[in-house]
């Protein structure tokens, strides 16, 4: 009987052990962690599942033989990619040459030679241009400038390296130079004082000592930058025109290895099928390669930094100290001017697009295109509406609270610095690395598989790991900006560490998750390679969450691809997009001044309560 | 926390509203007599005919949805071997290996037409002019001078090259995934020769049909034999599986008069059902 008990009572505080390690505290702590893991798992599912699909492909036709292989005939069942390969190298390095230079003087020229009336609006422009859709960037391209390269070349068809080298180099600008931008922004000030303060003009400071300090910042754009003109797809699948060979001709029809994939997956079976998504595995592997450089590059960047010794230059600085000693540094002088001619490029291309499309689109805005029953053969956007809803709704349902999850866990709960928060990381970085049309291989070969064709939940489904490092990194930013204090505040009055969390810390960090919010539909709006094999391509309004549908910009797509006379209606979609993005980085604009308004004002209320709280002192002291 | 609350609540309302949207669709769309959904995928150059067929069925049935879908033909016969689409679609013959397994119906006759440019002063070309310019690069009668293809999945530039006997084309000839593209180029360009469905035609005004060895590409002269750049249209079911009844319905409906008439108006020969 005695031993009974007492095993009894072992029972029992076995059960208590458990409890007391099953509290809420820990529970959440568990959960965060697991949220925060998430993006480790997400890469893993998308390496392992293409390159699981691809295995077949490789061993029938031979690794080397893929690789090195020069002839791509799925009739024949050849396949080789050595010169697609090639013609992405090629093309990724031109692009990345061009953008960058300007990108590098762009983001000088918002710096430093700005007029300040005009900063705000030109920074926000920058932004927009990273805000318009790959698919407007293709029709524009496609419609805009390849009959100019057709009339000065003379040749007969306009697609190749130039082309897309064009357009590409366009589309990645903003990427570098707004990182450009930041870091040259971070440039301690006693640098820019001290280069002054030695004789050296304006021109020769910002050139000379400003950009070479920034470097680091650049570079890690610069790498960015990489990663987006490699994956770049719907834009290039568009200009390049579609045949297999080697780059030797800069107006030539070629393929890249996503253009390959864009142009074929859609209509390939079997082994085709198989070697494209081997394809996608080259792709990625190239991919991964450019976010580990990356992450290497960041790494040295933190350890430069000093952040005690550090104060950024305010921009009254920058106003009051340009004494002109000697006429020297004629080459920086000359570079400022190219500064001013590059801001005017950079806007002048941002202005053609947008009103181009704008033009081409808005006649064809009317109700019945926009709100009509939609045929398959006579097709309207109100399914595009519909579709747009559903996959921004089911997406920000699932990766919002994911997001902010792991954000949470990183900025509260982790141990700064540990390997594992490092780890996480990485995988974040390389999650939102990963261009979208692989996102749209692992869509298909993982969701569509699973709920058996392709349809709109799979295509949400697939948003989600997209929009994933966006939120993550947005909240995070702004629960770390949080201060301490009130932390300390709360847990001083006796609240737990997950109260403290989600009734202290998270409304503080809601600009950031609304900021996150509207970038996250601005990639969903804009996304088109991730959802063409994964949403589905149908004109029909979606029955429900399990049937396919198309948004604005795969309608856009689709619309060019069928042998139907709708073209007007692509315009239409296209027109739609751009204000879209418009709306959204006006409403950016608009939260972001509120935001900082309500901080100012609960700033100036503060000080005025302490200046009232001095006025007493001094009424006293004189009394 | 008030306003943390709201947001959380007005996010649970948002997912609610969501899901319940979901699940009433689903709801609805039952399976008596003729109401349902029919899938149909598989060749781009079927589509459009298809997809006019579908409407017009479905203008008719109101509780009936046919989703028609691309792919290629590749498409179409795999899906409709392995069952998931109720029709596949191919623009061309069903033989050999395609054949195991599913049974096919041709329902129409399509030609392939050359396409130059309104401006383009050849009216005439031939097989072997042709055969020339898309493998060797060689000038049709000095004028026509480039050639456009479609990508390599496209059934269209499957059946013209098994025709025309091509087996390589000419290093860097753009092909291009959609034909709307093709139609586009060609009709820009007057010393450029492309390949279209002939249901095209009609509806493009910049551009012109080519005479094929004397032959005017004409849904008379497709369905005479004397234009022999032409191939079947076909839809595919799984025969083990059979089709369903809303299914044969419909099937039946692109043989009744009134479908005959959208396949004519769409460029195609009519055939009779085997």
């Amino acid at each position: 009987m005695a031993e009974i008990k007492t095993e009894e009572k072992q029972k029992r505080s076995f059960k208590e052990v458990v409890a007391a390690a099953f509290t809420k505290e820990n529970i959440a702590k568990g959960v965060f962690t697991a949220f925060a893991a998430f993006s480790i798992l997400a890469v893993f599912a998308i390496i392992f599942y293409i390159l699981y699909d691809s295995i077949p492909a490789f061993r029938e036709v031979g690794f080397f033989n893929f690789i090195f292989g020069d002839v791509w005939n799925p009739k024949t069942d050849e396949y080789g990619i050595l010169p697609m390969i090639l013609t992405t190298i090629v093309l990724t390095v031109l692009s990345v040459i061009i953008g960058t230079v300007l990108a590098i003087f762009t983001a000088v020229f918002i710096v430093y030679y700005c007029p300040k009336p005009i900063k705000k609006v030109y920074t926000q422009m920058v932004n927009l241009l990273a805000g318009i859709p790959s698919i407007v960037y293709a029709y524009f391209g496609f419609e805009m400038i390849k009959p100019i390269i057709e009339d000065m070349s003379g040749e007969t068809f306009g697609y190749g390296i130039l082309l897309s080298m064009i357009i590409l180099s366009v589309m990645i600008l903003p990427t570098i130079a707004s990182i450009s931008k930041n870091s040259l922004e971070s440039v301690p000030a006693q640098y820019y004082e001290g280069s002054l303060a030695l004789g050296n003009t304006k021109n020769q400071t910002v050139f000379k000592v400003m950009l070479p300090a920034a470097k680091n910042g650049i570079l890690a754009a610069v790498i960015l930058g990489i990663g987006r003109a490699v994956g770049e797809t719907m834009a290039v699948q568009f200009l390049l025109g579609g045949s297999v060979a080697y780059p030797t001709d800069f107006i030539a029809a070629i393929s890249s290895l996503t253009s390959k994939i864009a142009q074929e997956f859609g209509e390939s079976t079997g082994l085709h099928r198989q070697a494209l998504i081997a394809v996608g595995f080259i792709l990625l592997i190239f991919i991964l390669i450019i976010n580990l450089a990356l992450w290497f590059v960041k790494r040295n960047n933190a350890v430069a930094g000093n952040s005690f010794f550090t104060r950024k230059i305010k921009e009254s600085d920058i106003e009051h100290t340009s004494p002109n000693y000697k006429r020297t540094g004629t080459i920086q002088d000359a570079l400022r001017i190219v500064c001013y001619v590059v801001a005017v490029i950079v806007a002048a291309a941002l202005l053609s697009i947008v009103l181009y499309t704008l033009i081409k689109g808005l006649p064809e805005v009317t109700w019945h295109n926009m709100f009509g029953r939609s045929f398959n053969s006579k097709p309207t956007l109100a399914p595009a509406f519909v579709t747009t809803t559903y996959i921004i709704l089911i997406s920000l349902a699932i990766a919002l609270p994911l997001g902010i999850g792991a954000a949470i866990y990183l900025n509260e709960y982790s141990k700064r610095g540990s390997k594992f928060v490092n780890t996480i990381r990485l995988f974040i970085d390389t999650l939102a690395g990963v261009p979208s049309i692989l996102f749209g291989l692992f869509g298909y070969i993982f969701f569509v598989k699973l709920f058996g064709s392709a349809c709109v939940l799979a295509g949400a489904l697939t948003m989600v790991l997209m929009i994933l490092p966006t939120i993550i990194r947005s909240t995070e930013q702004s629960l770390s900006e949080v201060p301490d204090s009130m932390r300390e505040a709360s847990y001083a009055l006796g609240a737990g560490k997950l109260r403290t969390v989600f009734v202290v810390v998270l409304p503080q960090a809601l600009p950031g998750i609304i900021t996150a919010i509207i970038l996250s539909i601005g990639r969903i709006v804009g996304e088109s390679a991730a959802l063409i094999f994964t949403a589905g391509s149908s004109f029909l309004m979606p029955q429900d969450i399990l049937s396919p549908g198309s948004t604005f910009a795969v309608f856009m797509y689709n619309l060019q691809a069928e042998g139907l006379d709708t073209k007007f209606l692509a315009y239409a979609a296209g027109a739609i997009l751009i204000i879209f993005v418009l709306l959204l980085n006006i409403l950016i604009m608009l939260l972001e001044n509120y935001f900082n308004n309500k901080a100012a004002n609960r700033k100036g209320r503060i000080r005025t309560f302490i200046d009232k709280l001095r006025k007493k002192e001094v009424k006293n002291e004189e009394n | 926390m008030k306003k943390l609350t709201k947001v959380i609540m007005s996010g649970a309302a948002v997912a609610a509203i969501g899901a319940s949207m979901a699940f009433g669709f689903t709801a609805c769309g039952g399976g008596d007599g003729l109401k349902g959904t029919i899938t149909i995928e598989g060749s781009t150059s079927v589509q459009p005919l298809m997809q006019k067929l579908a409407d017009a069925y479905m203008a008719e049935h109101d509780g009936v949805t046919i989703s028609v879908g691309g792919g290629g033909s590749g498409v179409g016969v795999s899906k409709a071997k392995d069952g998931t689409v109720d029709l596949g679609m191919a623009s061309k013959k069903i033989e050999g290996d395609d054949a195991t397994g599913i049974t096919a119906i041709q329902i129409a006759t399509d030609g392939i037409a050359l396409i130059a440019s309104k401006n383009c002063t050849v009216t005439n070309v031939t097989k072997s002019e042709v055969y020339e310019l898309y493998v060797n690069h060689t000038a049709i009668q000095g004028i026509i001078t480039d050639a456009i293809s479609r990508d390599g999945t496209s059934g269209t530039r499957e059946a013209f090259q098994d025709i025309m006997d091509i087996e390589t084309l000419y290093e860097n000839q753009p092909e291009l995934q959609s034909q709307d593209t093709v139609i586009q180029e060609v009709g820009n360009k007057t010393n450029v020769i492309g390949y279209c469905s002939l249901e095209a035609l009609a509806v493009n005004d910049t551009i012109k049909g080519l005479n094929f060895e004397g032959v005017a590409p004409t849904a008379e002269n497709v369905s005479s034999g004397a234009y022999t750049l032409s191939r079947p249209f076909n839809i595919m079911y799984n025969t083990e599986k059979g089709m369903n009844e809303l299914t044969a319905d419909f099937v039946d409906f692109i043989f009744s008069s009134a479908a005959a008439a959208i396949i004519e108006a769409n460029g195609q020969v009519v055939v009779a059902r085997k």
